[in-house]
């Protein structure tokens, strides 16, 4: 079915995507890279501010499109970074 | 992006040992997040659960983890945990060691206690060389590579840790490097729910040491290396998986029941004591 | 082959008043055995009768006859009727040949009995030297592999695959998709009877899923297609789906997968998630993963969410494509139709205004399980609209859109449409803006007629422009009402575009594979469109549903039928004839150009480089005899039309007053069965045309043309069937490059090239050929003796002689 698919789909309201609070715990972090390099929608980057251990820790560069794979959470070997499923009550 | 909410698994660690010591990019530190992710996902009760660990950098791990834990001499984390099994079998005995204290002086300990099918866990921190010490060449180290004690290229062959696994006895046996974290937590999830002497070889980078001398200088380029390298090959034959520069075969390799030495010691002296009070 | 004497009997039939009306039949007899190796000649009333036939048997047995010539009508007509009365009597049917003096020499030439005898003469005589150089053959029998191979799994593929299995041969269905159905399981109800889509396709799509005869092979395509008739061997790949076959479809990882797209199936209307089945009916039901949408693309497992939520542990990401390879006797092709895209018609505003859908967008929304749940809404607001248009012949029937041809199913789906729209909502309004109304088939004109009487209102007159009202996202039609004669300017809600059928854009690939071919419109041709409408023009090979040409359900499901009935007789016989008119290869000659292999349109040549020879695979030849033509070693000739009995006919004829003659070679699918059409209409012509039947037109070498006037032919005719009708696919194309070459030629010396004709004509065509011979008779008669003689030494230099 090689049709074009341009329309806003009518349910894109309605399923709903897993909303992400991003945590980093700036100064454990070593500067490894892992969680920059694998998140698979690029979520992360290197910021240029230096912490107490002299590394670049890594910074959101949008919170929006990160989808709660949790990757990074999982592959950080300093437990510097983590991910948390928003709590909304009243739709975020 | 706050920073006054922990890190929900900071319960599994000794929280006034982290942040631990290991270096940036460190293979022994995505051991240990795997570890007590699995921990999380089953709700183990650390009540029961004793972590033994030997000499090395991934030593420490003993340290990191809220549990009771013992740090032993150089090549006897089996031996000291072969004896808590036996006293109280009813524990979760897992041992974290590295590929020298294991395999090289701790070597004999690791065959007999897989041909005995003691009930205990092992998990090996493979990152090819001595690197706690300065990086001396090891019992797994691959040919041609280069170490403080192997200037020139080692010239030994390396030891195929599952295929030695397998060939002693053990009932699960697993390789995975740091990149397959998923399937990592996975296979721990496995080896704390079963009995039966479990092994899991870990591919660890370890870029300070190893990775510096073999021109692969940070974790990213180590755990690159494991990218193109590995192969996803469930329970192909150990004996030809040889990890090399080109191909490391990961997944697990054996998965099967045998009566667990501590379960036959225990039956043998009931039925003995059965016997002598009739 | 020995030294034995040849001794031909040679029969000039009457054929009552037929032949003898205008040919001295005695004649001819007597001067037939006046020629080299006849030992015996007669004249008979009706030769083809069972007296006759007898007669020709005693013959053969009393007069050691091993050899036959019949002078009388068609080849195309009685050549099975005598060559089966010389197996009876023991002779080989290859040692059979005839003289056609009836539909082309005294039903052409009623009013002249001198020139008609002459010819007649003259025709036996070509077909006596033939005689005296065929050798024995035997037919060669293909055994026919008992499997099929159906591909496509629309409704057209499913009911193929289900008649051939239930008859009880095994049978592979590959479909590209993940799930059969095709466009059926789209579409919410059918027309007439108005039953639900899916719920009349899916018990059907079960029973192939649960058939032990059907091996389905679902997101899977063909690659690779070597082989020919009851001997394919085809290689389809296998996608993985990197589920197993343990999942149970309960749907538990779709829910937590993170990712999400806009549904195919939906037409982009609804969303589904990087793990996915089609849709709920979907054979088989096994899930699949997106692998392009996944997080896990970049050969890292990140997300692990589906394989913890899977009970059955059934997600695997290791799973790699597997090639297999398939050995099939038949293939049915069953690959559909793609829909029009109108986006490329910008005057109705398509993917611009969102209240601008097309019928298949249409049959999504009014679907109960489809993304609105069965509520039909304008995508602007999500209301109900309350006043529609349809428009009909989108992208069909028009010269500017480049589709000229008619969609076939548009016109009742519209109907149907309306008459949905009515039954949920009967406020609404409808116009159906029409050019025809194309109801034919049955029940159709009664559901028009209902949709009349339901109030639905037809506008002969398409809309010439779609303008949005940006507020109300409303639509306003402009167009011209052309019973009225009057221009309206109309709103609506929403406006539904009729959207037509074209061919799969990648059908190039399966025509590639299989050696079909394609009409004008991209469609499959078919082998004949009136008497063999589901073969295709190459053996072991049939066609079911929209892939030949855009139809609907039921005329889908009946060719399906049909189809999978042809390709039974095939299986059941278990073995199939191929005709013993295969190329002759002489290995010493052979040079490993490969220019043989490069112009067969069966592929049936190979070019072996270590042997420094071709291979011939005699089962996939199709007899055309194009190779033996440009083979420029002369090794390669083709059995019963060697070029050496084609000189021998060139000769015969051209023995005396070639310079009065014109030497016609036809091929006997087209222009010699367009040449037998004007003897049946009985159309006169010049009788200075002597015809040469070769089996395709790429059978002339242009050696046979320069043999010809280097012999003195005032002119050459080389006939064959049109462009895109070759029987034998495309080898007339060669042919034509052939001709154009001995043009340039003629014209460099010096030569007339008006005396080379070629000429495309049809079995039907009498007229064409009658003209043509007219056309050339003029130029025979204008022809000069210094022409001929120039003609002669220019092309007895180039070994013509």
């Amino acid at each position: 079915m090689p049709e074009r698919l341009w329309r806003t789909p009518l349910d894109v309201e309605k399923i709903s995507r897993p909303k992400a609070e991003i945590y980093i715990l700036k100064d454990q972090c070593k500067g490894c890279g892992f969680c920059i390099h694998y998140c698979p929608k690029k979520v992360l980057e290197e910021s240029d501010e230096i912490n107490a251990r002299g590394v670049h820790p890594p910074r959101v560069v949008d919170e929006k499109n990160c989808v709660l794979c949790s990757f990074c959470t999982a592959v950080c070997p300093d437990f510097a970074i983590f991910v948390k499923e928003k709590q909304c009550k009243d739709g975020c | 992006m706050m920073e006054a909410v922990e890190h929900p698994l900071l319960k599994y660690l000794r929280a006034a040992m982290i942040p631990h010591i290991w270096c940036s990019g460190c293979g022994n530190g995505i051991i240990l997040n795997a570890f007590v992710h699995a921990l999380d996902e089953l709700q183990i009760d650390l009540n029961k659960l004793v972590v033994v660990s030997g000499i090395g950098c991934i030593g420490r791990a003993a340290g990191y983890i809220n549990a009771d834990s013992f740090h032993t001499t150089h090549g006897r984390p089996i031996a000291f945990a072969t004896g808590v099994k036996l006293a109280k079998p009813e524990l979760e005995v897992v041992v974290i060691s590295g590929d020298g204290d294991l395999f090289a002086i701790g070597g004999n300990h690791f065959i007999h206690a897989a041909r005995r099918n003691i009930g205990i866990k092992v998990i090996c921190a493979n990152n090819f060389n001595y690197g706690m010490t300065g990086g001396q060449v090891g019992p797994t180290t691959p040919l041609e590579a280069l170490t403080t004690t192997t200037p020139y290229g080692n010239i030994e062959h390396p030891f195929n840790l599952v295929h030695l696994a397998a060939a002693s006895g053990a009932t699960y046996v697993a390789r995975w490097t740091t990149l397959h974290v998923r399937m990592l937590t996975a296979s721990i999830k496995k080896l704390l729910q079963r009995k039966g002497f479990s092994f899991i070889e870990v591919v660890s980078p370890c870029p300070e040491i190893y990775g510096r001398h073999n021109k692969m200088r940070t974790g990213l380029e180590m755990m690159e290396w494991f990218r193109e390298a590995s192969v996803i090959a469930n329970f192909s034959d150990p004996a030809k998986a040889e990890i090399t520069p080109e191909k490391i075969v990961v997944g697990e390799f054996v998965d099967i029941e045998k009566p667990t030495y501590e379960q036959l010691l225990y039956e043998k002296m009931a039925k003995l004591m059965k016997e002598e009070s009739e | 082959m020995s030294r034995e004497e040849i001794r031909i009997g040679v029969y000039v039939c009457h054929c009552g008043l037929n032949i003898a009306g205008s040919v001295d039949c005695e004649e001819v007899a007597e001067f037939a055995s006046t020629l080299p190796h006849v030992v015996l000649a007669r004249d008979y009333r009706y030769t083809c009768s069972d007296q006759g036939q007898e007669l020709i048997k005693n013959d053969i047995r009393e007069y050691r006859l091993n050899r036959v010539v019949v002078a009388s009508c068609s080849p195309r007509l009685h050549e099975p009727t005598f060559r089966k009365a010389c197996e009876e009597a023991g002779l080989n049917k290859y040692l059979f040949e005839m003289a056609n003096i009836r539909e082309q020499c005294s039903w052409v030439h009623l009013h002249d009995r001198r020139a008609a005898t002459e010819k007649a003469k003259d025709l036996v005589k070509m077909a006596v030297a033939k005689a005296a150089l065929l050798k024995p053959a035997s037919d060669i029998e293909v055994p026919v592999i008992r499997k099929a191979l159906v591909i496509g799994g629309g409704v057209a593929g499913i009911q193929a695959a289900l008649d051939l299995a239930d008859t009880g041969y095994k049978v592979y269905l590959v479909e590209r998709e993940p799930s059969i159905g095709g466009m059926m399981a789209r579409l919410d109800k059918t027309f007439p009877t108005m039953d639900c889509s899916i719920c009349i396709l899916a018990p059907k799509m079960s029973d192939v899923g649960r058939h032990p005869n059907i091996e389905l092979l679902t997101n899977s395509e063909v690659i690779d297609v070597k082989g020919y008739i009851g001997n394919f061997r085809v290689k389809v790949l296998k996608k993985p789906r990197y589920v197993k076959k343990d999942c149970s479809a309960c749907g538990e990882c779709s829910k937590v997968c993170p990712m999400t797209a806009p549904n195919e199936f939906d037409a982009g209307l609804a969303l589904r998630h990087a793990i996915y089945t089609p849709f709920a009916q979907a054979v088989p039901s096994t899930y699949i993963v997106d692998m392009n949408l996944c997080l896990n693309k970049d050969g890292v497992i990140v997300c692990d969410r589906c394989i913890k939520a899977c009970e059955r542990q059934a997600i695997d990401f290791t799973m790699k494509p597997e090639a297999v390879e398939l050995e099939v006797g038949t293939i049915i092709v069953a690959t559909g139709a793609d829909v029009f895209d109108p986006s490329t018609l910008p005057q109705y505003g398509y993917g611009k205004y969102p209240n601008v859908i097309t019928s298949l967008e249409f049959e999504r929304l009014i679907n109960a399980g489809g993304p609105s749940g069965g509520r039909l809404i304008r995508p602007s607001d999500m209301k109900v609209p309350r006043r529609v248009a349809f428009i009909q012949c989108v992208g069909s029937r028009s010269n500017k859109t480049g589709r000229t041809y008619c969609s076939n199913v548009c016109c009742m789906n519209t109907i149907k449409d309306s008459l949905l729209i009515k039954e949920h909502w009967p406020e609404t309004e409808i116009y159906v803006f029409y050019v025809d109304i194309r109801a034919y088939g049955k029940g159709f004109e009664d559901l028009y007629k209902r949709a009349k009487k339901e109030g639905v209102i037809f506008i002969r007159g398409l809309p010439a422009e779609i303008i949005e009202d940006k507020k109300t996202r409303n639509l306003w039609l402009i167009g011209e009402n052309t019973l009225l004669k009057e221009p309206y300017k109309m709103e609506f809600d929403m406006v539904i575009l009729s959207v037509g059928l074209e061919p799969r854009k990648d059908s190039e690939i399966i025509q590639r594979l299989l050696t079909l071919s394609r009409t004008q419109d991209g469609f499959f041709m078919e082998a004949h469109p009136k008497l063999r409408p589901v073969d295709a023009a190459t053996g072991g090979i049939f066609f079911a549903g929209c892939a030949e040409s855009p139809k609907d359900i039921k005329d889908s499901v009946t060719q399906a039928s049909a189809a999978a009935a042809r390709a039974g007789i095939l299986m059941a016989k278990g073995k199939v004839t191929v005709e013993a008119i295969t190329p002759i290869l002489d290995v010493e000659k052979c040079k490993a150009c490969g220019l043989c292999a490069k112009v067969c349109p069966y592929n049936a040549i190979t070019l072996n480089k270590e042997l420094k020879r071709v291979e011939i695979v005699e089962a996939a030849c199709g007899g055309c005899g194009t190779c033996a033509a440009e083979c420029p070693s002369d090794a390669l000739t083709q059995n019963h039309f060697t070029d050496e009995q084609i000189i021998a006919q060139i000769d015969a004829v051209t023995e005396y007053d070639a310079d009065k003659k014109i030497v016609a070679f036809c091929c006997n699918w087209c222009a010699y069965a367009g040449a037998d059409f004007a003897g049946v209409s009985r159309m006169q012509y010049p009788p200075s045309v002597r015809i040469i039947r070769t089996m395709c037109s790429g059978r002339v070498a242009p050696k046979f043309v320069e043999r010809a006037f280097a012999r003195g032919a005032a002119a050459v005719l080389v006939a064959g069937c049109h462009p895109g009708d070759c029987h034998y696919i495309n080898a007339n194309y060669h042919t034509q490059r052939r001709v154009e070459r001995l043009w340039k030629k003629m014209e460099q010396n010096g030569l007339n090239k008006e005396r080379l004709q070629l000429l495309w004509a049809s079995a039907a065509e009498g007229e064409r050929f009658a003209s043509k011979i007219y056309e050339m008779q003029k130029i025979v008669e204008s022809i000069t003796p210094e022409e001929i003689e120039r003609a002669k030494k220019v092309f007895s230099k180039a070994g013509g002689a």
